[in-house]
């Protein structure tokens, strides 16, 4: 199955989450999803889907001015996006309990 | 403070993702381009391979970074379109006009400016009262009217510009209309010609052997009176080899049948008829066009022009 489209209908999910202990910039983002095993993620994915979340009202966002190298602009959560993630956390769960549950019925190895 | 030195493949990369936004709204393309610089002066720094090898091409990085934006992806295999007709597409973003309280945005770019010298130009026509010689659009009879289509028919026109960069269909209808608008055009410049619209003509016309008195007033029409000095009408002036006699003074006619709408087929067809202006109005104001009295002897009586000679202007 192609992980590609498993990717975009949870990209949110995996978006807000790698933001939700820590702000991030973009690439910071970008590298922490690589670094948690979704190596087959675009850079451009996640940018858009950062544009997207900020536009949605979801996050919150700043420029930390640098000496050495560019400004960076940070990403956050805010309110309206910790409840998002807490949603999409839940309805994450609840849909893989289903898909398990047909594939067990099916009497799949897991 | 950063340094602002943007490597030459850094710049390179990032137009050819902006050209992949051509179509959107400025607001859409600044928003997507403003992560852009940081990102691949990120990836440069890094320094694994080049932009391209890394992220893929840019046209498909603009692609992928709309989607996951949640905005309209390009149709594939569409060229991109120029960039004077993504300007004037944006001048008129009525939906976000609409919808958009907080922002004072007006409208500008080319669009906005050559809607706004037809506006002008036409209200200079309704301005002045219609005096001139120019054919002005008309709904109906209402000049008013007229103007208000001319305006709806700009927004028609830019609109469907806007539309056919999105899709097949609309860039099919928008080279459709143009070529025909173009055709109308060219085919309104002849009609008026041969109507004596412009001022060629009407030059040309004055010179040509009209029917004067003998001072040089020109006479407008005839008007017949029959033995009980009531007007006779229809009556039709022939010399005797039945040539009809249609060399009057007719400057003011031509303005007069363009302006009431009256084909010169209509002329032709029974020559030599009077009275000829009987009925019909002179639209501009300017000139009061003589109609015949009911009867002789009537309230616009003047005195017979003396036959002094008098000098040619």
């Amino acid at each position: 199955m192609d992980t590609t489209q498993l990717l975009k209908g949870i990209l949110d999910l995996a978006v807000l989450a790698s933001l939700s202990n820590e702000d991030g910039y973009g690439y910071e983002v970008v590298r922490r999803l690589r670094a948690s095993g979704l190596e087959e993620i675009g850079d451009a994915s996640v940018y858009g889907t950062l544009r997207r979340l900020f536009n949605q009202g979801k996050l919150t966002s700043y420029v930390v001015p640098s000496e050495e190298g560019p400004n960076r602009k940070y990403y956050g959560l805010n309110r309206a996006g910790r409840d998002l993630l807490s949603e999409a956390t839940k309805q994450w769960h609840a849909f893989s309990d289903v898909i398990d549950r047909v594939l067990n019925s099916q009497g799949v190895a897991a | 403070m950063s340094a602002d030195v943007i490597s030459e493949e850094v710049r390179a990369y990032i137009d050819a993702v902006e050209a992949g936004f051509a179509d959107l709204s400025q607001r859409d393309r600044d928003d997507l381009l403003q992560d852009l610089e940081e990102h691949l002066t990120e990836v440069s720094i890094e320094g694994e391979g080049s932009l391209e090898e890394r992220l893929g091409a840019p046209s498909a990085y603009a692609a992928e970074l709309r989607r996951s934006a949640g905005l309209s992806p390009r149709p594939d295999g569409r060229p991109e379109a120029p960039v004077a007709w993504s300007r004037i597409a944006e001048a008129f973003p009525v939906r976000r006009w609409l919808s958009d309280y907080r922002r004072k945005r007006r409208p500008s770019g080319p669009g906005w400016w050559i809607l706004r010298s037809v506006l002008i130009g036409m209200g200079a026509f309704v301005a002045d009262g219609g005096t001139t010689n120019i054919p002005f659009p008309r709904a109906g009879d209402s000049r008013l009217g007229g103007f208000v289509v001319m305006v709806v028919m700009a927004w028609v026109s830019v609109t469907l510009g806007r539309r056919a960069i999105g899709a097949r269909v609309w860039r099919v209808v928008s080279s459709a209309v143009t070529i025909v608008a173009i055709l109308y055009g060219v085919y309104l410049t002849q009609t008026i010609q041969t109507q004596g619209g412009d001022l060629q003509t009407y030059k040309r016309l004055l010179t040509v052997q009209q029917l004067r008195h003998a001072n040089g007033y020109p006479i407008l029409d005839i008007c017949p009176y029959g033995t009980d000095g009531a007007l006779l009408k229809g009556v039709r002036l022939l010399d005797p080899g039945q040539r009809p006699i249609t060399n009057l003074a007719s400057f003011p006619r031509i303005l007069l049948r363009s302006r009431s709408g009256l084909s010169a087929e209509q002329d032709l067809e029974a020559p030599g008829t009077y009275p000829r202006g009987q009925g019909a109005d002179d639209q501009s104001g300017l000139l009061s066009f003589p109609t015949c009295p009911e009867k002789m002897g009537g309230a616009n009586a003047s005195p017979v022009p003396s036959a002094r000679p008098t000098p040619k202007k």
